[in-house]
């Protein structure tokens, strides 16, 4: 016997729709709730863009296939997730990053939340020093010359 | 603004949570001013302190670290010492201190050092503990228990290579444990305590693994405990009159004492067990296995396959029957008079064939009595290199050859050919960090 599987359809703030499993949706805290207390076929969801609500999918799919398949999430299907994580973050820029921190948090996917973040802290990591990290992440010190030399000598122990 | 900075600040407090020690994390305050006091916000701190590494500065960022914390309470502290020959930090417990004077719930203390010195470790009322985690090294770290503890919060222990100042300390240190769930102990060289004693009412699994000098006792005392593994170090023994153990809901259990065991009252409930022993005391009259339905037994330290036969005839419902045999010289083995009944109804064989003999008879009485088999499996320690301690080649087709002609119709039989690692058995998951 077959369950026939509900579909849900997510529609992004730019109007691009994805038709969903039911289970792919629960994955998502934010979502399940919505769709527990609005049974409407589909759902506007305002604050994602369709280029990352289909990150999105794609990762809550592939999360919820190995999970049910697993059974008892066995230890393969364990470190097949992990490599399959792995490539999915290795493909993206940082700006993709950034902005599926800000939808994972506010859809309320922890596992995604988590591996973005990992990911960033990762970057931040490889540099060698301040300086590299400016560069890499984008970001532009406002601080004066005076400023900045008393920062590293407050934190000095850090910076050695 | 730059793309990273436009999240919101939770946002990037967990990202800095996600950087692997509180080093990186302070580091990222000269980014720019919006960075300056965002590890303030960081609950969770891991300080890693190795050989020569400003050791005279170490405590204390340490302890400016913590009193700089602008979070409700400190999540968690790590410290993570290796000390170099000339070296030693006096105010690692003070440190301990202040950790618990800002509640902090998950405290690791890792303390290595070249030289036999011992850090004592006073530990206060800490009610907000959740998780300790205390490695040392040749007795580093020596806990001092003077008087019962309150460490009502206190769910999981672990207590690798800890000194401890008496006997007293310990059971101390556990009377305030009232919902411990699960506790580790590690134990090597001299640690200070004769026997160890484990009353916690609240406790589901305990793991011992003992390489102490000498003789080491235990008694415990943990009514519902469902977890219980007891190794000792390859070499030594533990004789069962050392281990008291009352825990009447127990299911699983894992002794390795390799001695002389009584297999009491209190392993009657197990669903599971694993036994390296050398014999058996008598079974108790109506002490009866009636629970057990999957049983591991390793052969290496066995006199002969007696004890084997004691559990079989004890245990009606086994299910699965492991046998890890590891010998060179085949041990006794006389035929019983009857059956047991639980081999009319065995589901499972797997015997692992290492060493250079491997209980034939054995395996042969079993396979003709176990009609009911579903599976057998026969794995042979070996890999594509042979080497000399290695099952012979030629006599692993032998082996597999009788198994797979012993079989009951409609068994399904399997071999596997793959290197042997005893200890994967106890699997120590919890070894590493």
């Amino acid at each position: 016997m077959e369950n026939e599987k509900k579909m849900i359809t997510l529609k992004s703030s730019d109007d691009v729709t994805f038709e969903v499993e039911e289970a792919v949706v629960l994955e998502s805290q934010f979502l399940s709730h919505l769709v527990q207390d609005c049974p409407a076929p589909e759902h506007k969801i305002k604050e994602v863009t369709g280029k990352i609500l289909s990150k999105v999918v794609e990762y809550c799919e592939k999360h919820v296939v190995v999970v049910v398949d697993g059974g008892d999430s066995s230890s393969s299907s364990g470190d097949d997730l992990k490599k399959w994580d792995d490539k999915f973050i290795k493909e993206m820029d940082l700006s993709t990053v950034y902005d599926l921190i800000a939808a994972a948090n506010y859809l309320n996917i922890q596992a995604l939340l988590d591996l973005m973040c990992q990911r960033v802290a990762d970057v931040i990591t490889a540099c060698k020093d301040h300086k590299e990290i400016r560069e890499t992440l984008g970001i532009v010190s406002d601080y004066t010359a005076e400023e900045e030399a008393e920062v590293l000598k407050e934190n000095e122990w850090a910076f050695d | 603004m730059d793309m990273i900075s436009q999240l919101p600040e939770a946002l990037l407090v967990k990202i800095l949570c996600s950087l692997p020690t509180t080093k990186e994390v302070v580091a990222t305050s000269v980014l720019s001013k919006q960075w300056r006091s965002l590890w303030k916000m960081v609950p969770n701190l891991k300080f890693i302190c190795n050989r020569g590494n400003h050791l005279e500065g170490f405590s204390d960022s340490v302890r400016r670290t913590m009193l700089s914390l602008e979070t409700p309470c400190l999540q968690s502290l790590h410290l993570d010492v290796s000390l170099g020959q000339d070296e030693s930090i006096d105010d690692i417990g003070e440190l301990v201190g202040i950790a618990c004077g800002l509640h902090v719930r998950d405290l690791v203390l890792e303390l290595f050092n070249p030289v036999l010195k011992k850090y004592p470790i006073i530990l206060d009322n800490c009610q907000s503990l959740e998780t300790l985690r205390l490695r040392g090294d040749f007795g580093s770290i020596a806990l001092g228990v003077p008087s019962p503890l309150c460490l009502k919060s206190l769910r999981t222990l672990h207590l690798l290579d800890v000194f401890y100042q008496d006997d007293e300390s310990v059971v101390n240190l556990f009377a305030g444990c009232v919902r411990l769930e699960n506790l580790l102990v590690i134990r090597s060289g001299h640690d200070g305590v004769e026997t160890f004693t484990i009353a916690v009412p609240s406790l589901q699994e305990l793991t011992i693994d003992d390489d102490v000098y000498g003789d080491s006792g235990y008694v415990i005392n943990s009514p519902s405990l469902q977890k219980l593994k007891i190794k000792v170090v390859e070499g030594k023994t533990i004789a069962s009159e050392l281990i008291m153990i009352n825990a009447p809901e127990l299911v699983e259990a894992t002794i390795w004492t390799h001695d002389e065991f009584q297999l009491g009252e209190s392993l009657t409930s197990v669903k599971r067990l694993s036994l390296r022993v050398n014999s058996l005391m008598e079974v108790p009259a109506g002490s009866i296995f009636k629970q057990l339905e999957y049983l591991q037994l390793l052969t290496d330290y066995l006199l002969s396959w007696n004890p084997l036969m004691v559990i079989l005839d004890n245990s009606p419902n086994l299910q699965v029957l492991e046998i890890i045999g590891e010998h060179d010289a085949e041990l006794t083995w006389e035929q019983p008079t009857h059956v047991p009944q639980c081999l009319c109804h065995l589901k499972t064989l797997d015997w692992y064939v290492t060493g250079s003999t491997y209980g034939k008879e054995v395996a042969k009485y079993i396979l003709s009595n176990a009609r009911r088999l579903e599976n057998v499996v026969l794995r042979i320690a070996g890999c594509e290199i042979e080497f000399p301690w290695d099952f012979p080649k030629e006599e692993r087709l032998e082996v597999c050859h009788d198994m797979e002609g012993w079989c009951p119709d409609g068994c399904k039989f399997e071999l596997i050919v793959a290197p042997f690692d005893r200890d994967c058995f106890f699997r120590p998951s919890y070894y590493g960090s």
